[in-house]
């Protein structure tokens, strides 16, 4: 299996966050979820997952309910809280100015 | 981040720490869903389920560390790591039990004599002046420069009570005894006279009825008496009717009009009621400015006064008063006394060095189960190792080990507190009787509040070093199997410090037990002047009602003495007014004739007896030069009188005293000429280790008293005679009561039991002191041994003799003594100057002690060394280089 990307520490937070933000979700689907949306670029390690999920909870950003999925199983599905979203759009705005400021690096013409 | 927060944290954290197991239940089950979908997803995929779980498990990246990460983001960590440690620690300590009980038990003999002590120190000093605002009280009295206090005169009092700013009140009262009769068995109580101040300034109000009332402190009062609580309940069975019943005492008719409640004291020895000053106010003699009849008195400093303030205004009123009447007052000033200094004076130097030594040996516990604990941590140097591989910071395994020490420090105290229950009835009836509050030592809140703080804090002392040491981790020299390597060195420095430290301690502890006892022995060998084996001593007091004139009273004496001689069993009687070890004496200035009269400040002063004929000789006193009383000294005949040997040697230091005359009291007051019959041997009038005094004794028929004690010399123990004794009394008069029958050595031991108490404590502290340095010492230098095991061995086989080993081992052993003895010495110079005030005939300083107490730790030192170095001979050199 091929490495994931390394996630620079702290994305993680804001694409769980951003994934939320769209629906609902259990920590399942959010790895499946993660996989499509990137095309296969972003692979969260299972082991990682579900650490930084508790971490944003105990943060109070997301919300732990359980519910029946489709099959009837009872899983954990996690939602955004209101101060989530204020997190969401925090971590958006740094992260928007940390890739601009990369490409502006990185598009630097050699000498 | 603000409280909205809150408002989503607090519900999970919480449920976190009380729904531990249904969040762990959550967290499998949440992530065992993940596995099951995936897997599910894989085997739709095509592969067999076995694989697909196995793909799983491998992309999932441990499960079990990921519920471990999952578990550290919650972060009610700290109370949830606490109970885990707790869980940790107290399976830990089961596993080694040996090292747990040796740890718990030492700390437990060590909190338990601390509380202990601590309860009585509690109550004695610290609960000790109960009253409101009793910082403030004070004790008034005049002193005369030769002869020390004299008591207050009742004119001197009304004035100062006139002129004086500095006191919110002054109260005046005088300690005497009734004979209570009419009322079943007569008995002699012991009773104060009081002004109506007194209660309302120590802040006691009456449980029933009234306290006296201000023209109840005037000459031709009504004779009204209060109830003590327990002699209320005791002779008048509690009758909530007593207000307003009679009693006779000492002859006499008075009224019942309070009962006090049960918790007021103030007197050291038990009042059982109180009198009206007034009815002594009445008395001629007490209007005389000179008389001093034994009245003190208490006052309360204004707020704002300090108490320099009312000694200095006290003062001027003092010299006023001696301008305007040079006759009685120009010799004495009026002295102010805190009441706490004057109560607890004497008693604080003692109970502080107990505690103290207390201290010492909780020391001394606490270093050796650090020591306990530092072995044990190299022990544990593998498991910290694979701790720290696994995860751990260096502060949770800190903290891991200071939970540990909390346990033990826990455990520890627990057992103490129970020592302590155990160990206070033992320590109080071993304690002098005499001081105040003894009884009311109890293990209350705030000495179990005492307890855990210096559990806590014991466990503060021997927790942090191996919590410290034991958390620097370098792993990989940990993991080898090597033991010479990291953090050895630095525990041994730890260790050789504790050795040092703890025979620093046994050495001071030790020195001052030895001085203390020493100073028992010599004062117990004090020759008190006379013979106190087999003496029976009687008080009989004589109702100045029923035996009016100085007469009836010698008769009745006179007497009594005949037929207690005539008792089996009895070989002489006598009697004197002031017995010694124990009796009080008056004291007075004389005037030698032929010499001139010296001024007022500078006249000879002594104390003065009254004793029946053959008194020296029953007590064999020894006479010196003439000769003792005789019949033929009656009350008609030529005044005489008997001094001892320091009266003689202070005022006729090279000539014969005997026929030289003195003249009692001021020469205004005309007291009768005395001619000096003889000259007998000192006697230690105020108790064996006392300062000696000089004395007059003048022949009972020349001046009759009417209290006196009656001492039998017995053939056998002195108490086998008492029943007999005091039936002989009864018959005399069946209404006289006999108060305290006792041994005169009785007496003695009495005089003598602070000393004996202090000794016997540090005797035991120090005892323990020696056995717990022992124990360390043994400890310390096993572990040396085994830690160094591999190093011997290997100098075996370079070809080290045994003598070279035994020096090797013994050498560091005594060394370390010796620094330990050096700084123990230089403690004990420093230290046992604060029981000075305890030694007796011995000096703080002491060179004998000095020498021979580090010789004594020496040995132990050896003694405690020889084991292991016998260990380090037998070292096989080939087993260990094996072991490499």
């Amino acid at each position: 299996m091929s490495k994931p990307s390394d996630l620079v520490q702290g994305t993680l937070d804001l694409l769980l966050l951003k994934i939320l933000a769209l629906e609902p979700m259990n920590g399942y689907a959010i790895s499946i979820r993660l996989k499509q949306v990137s095309g296969d670029v972003l692979q969260v390690s299972d082991g990682s997952l579900y650490p930084a999920l508790h971490k944003l909870e105990q943060e109070g950003w997301i919300k732990a309910e359980w519910k029946p999925t489709e099959n009837n199983r009872r899983a954990k599905f996690y939602s955004l809280t209101r101060l989530g979203k204020g997190q969401l759009e925090r971590e958006s705005a740094n992260w928007s100015r940390l890739s601009a400021a990369i490409s502006s690096v990185v598009k630097l013409k050699e000498a | 981040m603000g409280p909205n927060h809150w408002i989503y944290t607090v519900p999970l954290r919480l449920r976190s720490l009380f729904r531990r197991h249904q969040v762990e239940k959550d967290l499998s089950e949440e992530l065992r869903f993940h596995v099951e979908q995936k897997t599910q997803e894989y085997v739709a995929a095509g592969l067999p389920l076995e694989e697909a779980r196995r793909k799983t498990r491998r992309e999932f990246g441990g499960v079990e560390q990921a519920k471990e990460n999952c578990r550290d983001t919650r972060r009610v960590n700290f109370l949830e790591t606490l109970l885990q440690d707790i869980r940790i620690g107290s399976r830990m300590l089961r596993k080694s039990p040996g090292f747990a009980s040796i740890a718990v038990l030492t700390l437990a003999l060590g909190i338990g004599a601390n509380t202990a002590i601590f309860s009585v120190v509690h109550a004695v000093l610290l609960d000790g002046l109960s009253y409101p605002d009793a910082k403030r009280l004070v004790l008034l009295n005049e002193v005369r420069l030769r002869t020390g206090p004299i008591s207050v005169s009742w004119p001197n009092y009304l004035d100062w009570r006139a002129q004086s700013r500095s006191f919110a009140d002054l109260a005046a009262y005088q300690l005497l005894q009734y004979d209570l009769t009419g009322i079943g068995e007569p008995e002699v109580l012991h009773a104060a006279q009081v002004s109506s101040s007194f209660f309302a300034l120590l802040g006691a109000q009456p449980l029933l009825g009234r306290a006296f009332v201000r023209s109840e402190d005037k000459a031709g009062t009504n004779s009204v008496v209060i109830l003590s609580y327990s002699l209320w309940r005791n002779r008048f069975g509690g009758d909530p009717e007593v207000i307003g019943r009679a009693l006779t005492l000492s002859g006499a008719p008075f009224t019942v009009v309070g009962v006090l409640p049960a918790e007021f004291e103030y007197f050291p020895q038990h009042v059982d009621l109180y009198t009206a000053i007034g009815l002594s106010a009445a008395d001629p003699r007490w209007a005389k400015r000179e008389q001093h009849p034994g009245i003190v008195v208490l006052a309360r400093l204004r707020n704002g006064v300090s108490l320099s303030d009312a000694r200095m205004e006290m003062k001027a009123i003092s010299e006023r008063l001696a301008a305007e009447y040079p006759e009685a007052n120009t010799t004495q000033r009026a002295s102010v006394t805190p009441l706490s200094e004057e109560r607890f004076g004497s008693v604080q130097g003692t109970l502080l060095a107990v505690l103290a030594a207390a201290g010492f040996v909780l020391l001394l516990a606490c270093a050796n189960v650090a020591n306990l604990f530092l072995a044990r941590g190299s022990a544990r140097k593998r498991e910290m190792a694979v701790r720290s591989a696994l995860g751990a910071g260096r502060l949770r395994i800190a903290r891991q080990f200071l939970t540990e020490s909390m346990l033990v420090a826990g455990l520890g105290g627990c057992l103490g507190i129970l020592v302590a229950f155990g160990a206070l009835q033992p320590l109080l009836r071993i304690a002098p009787a005499d001081i105040p509050r003894l009884n009311e030592s109890r293990i209350d809140l705030s000495v179990l509040a005492f307890a855990i703080g210096i559990s806590v804090l014991c466990a503060a002392l021997f927790g942090i070093a191996p919590a410290v040491q034991e958390s620097k981790i370098d792993l990989i020299a940990r993991l080898k199997e090597r033991a010479a390597a990291s953090g050895d060195s630095a525990r041994h420095r730890v260790l050789s410090g504790l050795f040092v430290l703890e025979v620093a301690l046994a050495l001071v502890l030790v020195s001052a037990s030895s001085l203390l006892l020493r100073s028992l022995i010599r004062a117990q060998d004090v020759n008190p002047g006379f013979n106190p084996r087999n003496i029976l001593a009687l008080d009989v007091l004589l109702p100045v009602s029923r035996y009016k004139t100085r007469e009836h009273q010698l008769q009745f004496f006179t007497q009594a003495l005949s037929r207690l001689r005539a008792l089996p069993g009895v070989r002489s009687t006598s009697a004197a007014f002031c017995p010694p070890i124990v009796g009080i004496c008056w004291g007075a200035v004389f005037t030698i004739a032929g010499q001139p009269i010296p001024p007022r400040e500078q006249m000879p002063g002594s104390m003065f007896n009254a004793v029946f004929p053959g008194y020296f000789e029953s007590m064999e006193i020894p006479l010196i030069r003439g000769r003792t009383f005789m019949e033929a000294d009656t009350a008609t005949s030529a005044r005489v009188a008997v001094i001892n040997r320091t009266l003689a040697q202070r005022w006729w230091p090279n000539k014969n005293p005997v026929g030289q005359v003195i003249q009692q009291g001021f020469p205004e007051q005309g007291g009768p000429q005395l001619e000096i019959v003889g000259v007998v041997g000192d006697i230690k009038q105020f108790g064996p280790d006392k300062e000696q005094w000089p004395e007059v004794f003048l022949p009972s028929q020349q001046s009759p008293f009417q209290a006196m004690t009656l001492l039998l010399r017995t053939e056998k123990d002195p108490m086998l005679s008492s029943g007999a004794a005091k039936e002989i009394i009864q018959s005399l008069d069946k209404d006289l009561p006999v108060s305290r029958i006792q041994p005169m050595t009785r007496f003695i031991a009495d005089e003598l039991s602070r000393r004996t108490f202090a000794a016997t404590l540090f005797a035991i502290f120090g005892g323990l002191a020696v056995l717990l340095a022992a124990i360390g010492i043994y400890g310390v230098m096993a572990f040396r041994v085994a830690q160094r095991s591999h190093e011997i061995g290997i100098r075996i086989a370079l070809g080290a003799q045994r003598r070279d080993i035994r020096n090797l081992i013994f050498g560091q052993g005594i060394s370390l003594t010796l620094v330990g003895i050096a700084l123990g010495l230089g403690g004990a110079l420093a230290l046992t100057r604060f029981i000075s005030s305890l030694l007796f005939q011995v000096s703080p300083t002491d060179l004998a002690t000095l020498t021979g107490v580090p010789v004594v730790l020496l040995a132990v030192a050896v003694a405690g060394c020889h084991p292991p170095m016998r260990r380090a001979l037998k070292v096989d050199p080939i087993a260990t280089l094996r072991d490499d």
